[in-house]
């Protein structure tokens, strides 16, 4: 079925303006709280790949690691990084942190690393802001923004221009970088154009490997990865992003979308700290797979399913 | 945090489960080259074990050493090759021909199967594995709970390199076999001690699962599962520690009927020790 007519690719270079959405208006100064907290993460909660018929143990696929996680303001209460029904996985990645085009976003962020005693920090990609707020450790050159250590907190001011408009990577770029890496110390920024509508689903899909597995979203194979759902006639947006040291190929069966050179795909590439958003209007129902179609990356777990349904 | 980091160090060292049954025949089971991968990717093997890969793709593959020390011809589909390790440590393999494709083969001196069920406390089972030492070797064997490695006794290696031992132990850990500098891997024993007893009620949409665990394991976790279509298989959706009663309660809304179970597990919330009978809840459209 060809239905390019209704897909939208929104990609980092340039999202299309629509009509305005009444739920953010522009030049708003959006304060996020993130703390760095630890978790017990299991990649394969179910213990087992349906698709091949193996099962794994906990040993293999539970670990403590340090990850991002929203709070109420002063960090008094914590917050789901995933809003309930929005199909996303809480706590990997980190809370969306969503803006427009011309807003300020401040992040305030706290360390609270218990199980490592690790320093953290955040550093944003895509958005304008002065070198005190970069958060990458640089020694000599560094200011306090690069190297949170436990029990203390930064505050980074980033602003959103009309180049940020788009999905991007931030990660801890402390000395920590490394291991927080691995263990799924990263999120997405979603900035909107001034007047652009917001998609009525929004889906993170993060590639980054884990231990032995390839992961979407710190998650291994089908029912374990992010269950993503919608209706038919939403609009939905896909936010893909690479974290690691490998490439990889985001494909949704069933359907296509509008390259930024006006060809028709179904699979693009990304690599690691690149992101890219695609947009399209629902049409059809069904469960979809969709996967990393680098084939060691896929048997090895990056793979997820998608399913769409008529309302009633 | 000490079961953690115990946690992590198992992670490191074991693999898929299931694979050391193989070892029980005596020798490492064959690895299967896939269309574009190994499988298994990693396994361990004694120090003077053959391994045999199999190649059961339609393409040809190599198994190449990454240090470039040994290395197989073009397997075409339906052939094997087979090596010979005789020194303990890691190999690093890959496929010339296929690069993305990886593999490793981790050599030891002494091998423990790990039990391949759950064990009951405070009795006897029989500990098997192999060992690269002297028959009439004596082998110490060690559990580690969460509190520091504990002596389990000693077994001594026959003359077919094999050993055995009767061993009790007492909680859900990992075991392992040491000789001198010389230490296996660990394996994981779960010890299953305890009955989960699960009730629901319902009301309206909201369903209430009331546990109880005997003997009584007040801070224990405890996490309800539900059998869904799409995470293909039992899914965790909420947790709790057991009262000073052993008591835990779960409500939850559900806009279907699914099966249901809870089960007590380490603080991992994944690690099981004892399973409640399944249970039905939620309501009908």
């Amino acid at each position: 079925v060809r239905r390019l007519a209704t897909l939208l690719a929104a990609t980092a270079l340039g999202a299309a303006a629509l009509a305005a959405a009444p739920s953010l208006a522009a030049g708003a100064v959006r304060q996020y709280w993130v703390a760095a907290v630890p978790v017990t993460w299991n990649m394969i909660p179910n213990q087992r790949d349906a698709i091949t018929g193996t099962t794994y143990d906990p040993a293999v696929s539970v670990f403590g690691t340090i990850v991002y996680r929203r709070f109420t303001p002063n960090w008094r209460r914590p917050l789901p990084n995933a809003p309930r029904g929005s199909s996303n996985q809480d706590l990997i990645p980190g809370p969306l942190l969503k803006a427009r085009a011309g807003d300020r976003i401040v992040v305030h962020f706290r360390n609270r690393d218990t199980l490592f005693h690790r320093p953290h920090s955040m550093h944003f990609h895509g958005v304008h802001y002065r070198p005190s707020s970069d958060g990458a450790y640089l020694p000599g050159f560094s200011g306090p923004d690069a190297d949170v250590m436990p029990g203390h907190s930064y505050t980074y001011r980033l602003r959103a221009g009309s180049d940020s408009v788009g999905v991007w990577p931030y990660h801890d770029h402390s000395p920590s970088m490394d291991e927080s890496i691995m263990g799924g110390m990263w999120g997405m920024l979603s900035i909107l154009g001034r007047h652009e509508r917001a998609p009525d689903r929004e889906f993170e899909v993060v590639f980054a490997p884990m231990g032995q597995f390839q992961t979407i979203d710190g998650r291994a194979f089908v029912g374990n990865t992010p269950v993503f759902t919608s209706f038919v006639g939403q609009t939905i947006q896909w936010d893909v992003m690479a974290m690691g040291s490998e490439h990889h190929t985001f494909h949704v069966h069933g359907h296509r979308w509008v390259a930024p050179d006006g060809t028709d795909v179904d699979t693009k590439t990304i690599g690691p700290a690149e992101s890219f958003a695609i947009r399209w209007r629902e049409e059809d129902p069904g469960t979809w797979l969709y996967h990393c179609h680098v084939e060691a990356h896929m048997m090895a777990g990056m793979i997820g399913i998608y399913q769409v349904r008529r309302r009633r | 945090m000490r079961r953690l980091a115990l946690t992590l160090a198992i992670a490191v060292a074991l693999a898929v489960t299931g694979r050391a049954a193989a070892m029980d025949e005596g020798g490492p089971p064959p690895v299967d080259i896939e269309f574009a991968s190994y499988a298994p990717p990693q396994i361990q093997v004694l120090a003077g074990d053959t391994v045999t890969w199999q190649n059961m793709s339609s393409r040809a593959h190599t198994v190449s050493a990454v240090d470039g020390t040994w290395s197989s011809a073009h397997i075409a589909g339906g052939d094997m090759f087979t090596h010979r390790f005789d020194a303990t440590g890691a190999y690093a393999y890959y496929c010339q021909i296929h690069p993305f494709m990886r593999g490793e083969v981790d050599v030891e001196r002494l091998l423990l199967n790990p039990p391949s069920d759950a064990v009951a406390p405070g009795r006897p089972f029989l500990l098997t594995g192999r060992a690269a030492l002297p028959p009439g070797t004596t082998l110490a064997l060690e559990e580690d709970s969460g509190a520091g490695p504990q002596s389990l006794g000693s077994a001594m290696v026959a003359g077919d390199g094999t050993f055995e031992a009767s061993v009790i132990v007492h909680a859900s850990g990992a075991l392992r076999a040491v000789a001198g500098s010389d230490a296996s891997p660990p394996v994981q024993v779960l010890v299953l001690d305890r009955t989960v007893t699960a009730s629901a009620t319902r009301h309206g949409r909201r369903s209430v699962v009331r546990v109880h665990v005997s003997p009584a394991s007040p801070g224990s976790t405890v996490v309800l599962q539900l059998h869904l279509r799409e995470r293909f298989g039992w899914w965790p959706v909420r947790h709790a520690r057991l009262d000073s009663a052993s008591n835990a309660r779960f409500r939850l809304r559900l806009h279907r009927r699914v099966k249901a179970r809870v089960v007590l597990t380490l603080r991992d919330r994944a690690t099981v020790l004892a399973v409640s009978r399944t249970l039905r809840i939620g309501s009908r459209r």
